[in-house]
């Protein structure tokens, strides 16, 4: 053996590890104002963490996302949910809701009622009914300290305001993935959630008048209207001269949000969209995106859209 | 777009889901080859494989985590061609460093077999690593799978230099211990 075989030898670091360390601490931005600020939303998947078994508080039911840190933040924005479904020997809970105008996650726990361990490897169908078009993703984590539970989060932007409306999702087919395609199913269900959303909405509109930006490919945009909040931001305003069966809108529009303190953070995960009919010299579109990491407003001194930077006062 | 969303269209075998993979990965794969290789022209020339070897391999594989999936082909790319190009100690990147680094845990001992199954290592480090504490895992791995440079290790976790390169130190005292304990190694005296 030498070094070099060593060296070789991590290649078979398993995923979720390599998954884990992929995460770019922020703290010196989050942490600087802790009355302000709201408690970070992990985004990054497959991460295991453990909560104190605690009953009531909203950031022992968020402790999945946040861990045990700014719990009296927490408190104050995300609400508990409290809505469950049983079928098949499984109860799926949602336990907690946080977000803001465009922007939601829900935190559903999945359990097994014998409190038997949950096996590896599990997927599940999901469908979310109502609240409207928009993009999201879902996940899981892993409860280290009970392993008969498991969380499943899902996250929302939406193309218009989410807070006090109706949230349906239709969870069936629990399964356990195999190679490939295959996978086996353990319980059908189906698992029913109904609830509405709930939730201390800290987004504030930033004045922007008609601002004119150009992506490095040369699409022209026109912002109309832009929401931030500590947990995510929400645009929307037009893209000029479409081409039906061209490329598609929005596609090179990037944001990224400049701190006081000179760090830039760009948005790469979110969601992006609009719509127009051919002929139309406009197309109207939006930018939506939750934050990976929790930001104090205050902090934030300006917004990079497609290069243009563009100062964030929030009087 | 979401990894899913592009493993859906290797599965049509749509060619929009090398340009999205490209998109989304291409600096992330470029900077593993480059930290092994140090060669711009190689790397990227790792990085075009990497798409292609991603398309014959999706389907049948269905990758959860599409990022980790195509590193992981980047960096054995690399490796392979760093075997191919015996530059492990002329200027190939941060490799040489690393390398240095790792050589460490084999210093004076001798091998138990002079030829060890790369299979039975590699599980072994698969399990070293895991049972690591979290922030000394995540140091480690990203030094020794990703190789990256100690500066931007501390940058990514908010600590100093300093720091890094004594969690790695220590970590690496680990490994030679346990190589040692379990027989891997036999300790010179």
């Amino acid at each position: 053996m030498n070094a070099f075989d060593l060296y070789c030898a991590f290649q078979n670091v398993d995923d979720d590890v390599l998954q884990r360390c992929q995460k770019v601490k922020r703290t010196s931005v989050a942490m600087k104002r802790v009355k302000a600020a709201v408690a970070c939303l992990v985004l990054i998947l497959g991460i295991a963490v453990t909560a104190e078994a605690t009953t009531g508080s909203v950031s022992n039911l968020f402790a999945p996302l946040f861990g045990m840190a700014q719990t009296e933040l927490v408190d104050d924005i995300g609400v508990p949910v409290g809505v469950s479904a049983s079928a098949d020997g499984y109860t799926i809970t949602a336990e907690a809701v946080i977000g803001d105008r465009y922007n939601i996650a829900v935190v559903y726990t999945l359990s097994r009622d014998d409190g038997q361990p949950l096996p590896e490897g599990l997927r599940i169908d999901y469908e979310k009914k109502g609240g409207g078009p928009g993009g999201g993703w879902t996940g899981w984590e892993r409860n280290e300290e009970d392993p008969s539970k498991i969380y499943f989060i899902e996250s929302w932007s939406l193309g218009q305001a989410i807070r006090g409306r109706f949230w349906a999702v239709f969870f069936s087919n629990l399964a356990i993935q195999g190679e490939g395609d295959e996978k086996t199913i353990i319980a059908e269900g189906p698992w029913e959630l109904k609830f509405t959303l709930r939730y201390k909405d800290t987004s504030q509109k930033i004045p922007v008048n008609k601002l004119r930006v150009s992506d490095e490919l040369g699409n022209n945009y026109q912002i109309n209207q832009i929401w931030i909040s500590p947990v995510g931001i929400y645009m929307k305003g037009y893209q000029f001269d479409p081409e039906v069966g061209g490329e598609q809108i929005m596609i090179h529009f990037n944001v990224s949000i400049v701190m006081k303190d000179g760090t830039v953070i760009p948005l790469e995960d979110h969601g992006a969209g609009g719509h127009f009919t051919e002929g139309d010299k406009k197309a109207k579109v939006n930018f939506r995106a939750m934050f990976n990491t929790s930001l104090a407003l205050e902090d934030i001194a300006s917004l990079l859209i497609c290069g243009t930077e563009y100062p964030v006062d929030l009087r | 777009m979401q990894d899913r969303e592009i493993v859906s269209l290797y599965w049509k075998r749509n060619q929009e889901a090398i340009i999205q993979s490209e998109k989304k990965y291409g600096s992330c794969c470029f900077a593993i080859a480059h930290n092994i290789l140090g060669c711009i022209e190689d790397s990227q020339e790792c990085v075009s494989d990497t798409w292609l070897h991603a398309w014959n391999a999706i389907p049948p594989k269905k990758p959860e985590k599409l990022g980790i999936f195509l590193s992981k082909i980047t960096r054995n790319l690399s490796l392979n061609r760093l075997r191919d190009l015996h530059t492990q100690k002329r200027g190939g990147g941060e490799i040489v460093l690393v390398l240095e680094e790792l050589a460490e845990c084999i210093a004076s001992s001798e091998n138990v077999e002079a030829q060890l199954e790369a299979k039975e290592l590699g599980e072994f480090i698969r399990r070293f690593v895991r049972k690591l504490p979290d922030r000394e895992r995540n140091i480690f791995v990203r030094r020794y799978f990703y190789t990256d440079p100690v500066a931007d290790i501390a940058k990514r976790y908010g600590l100093t230099e300093n720091n890094v390169m004594v969690t790695l130190s220590r970590t690496r005292k680990k490994l030679r211990t346990l190589l040692i304990k379990e027989g891997f190694l036999n300790e010179c005296i």
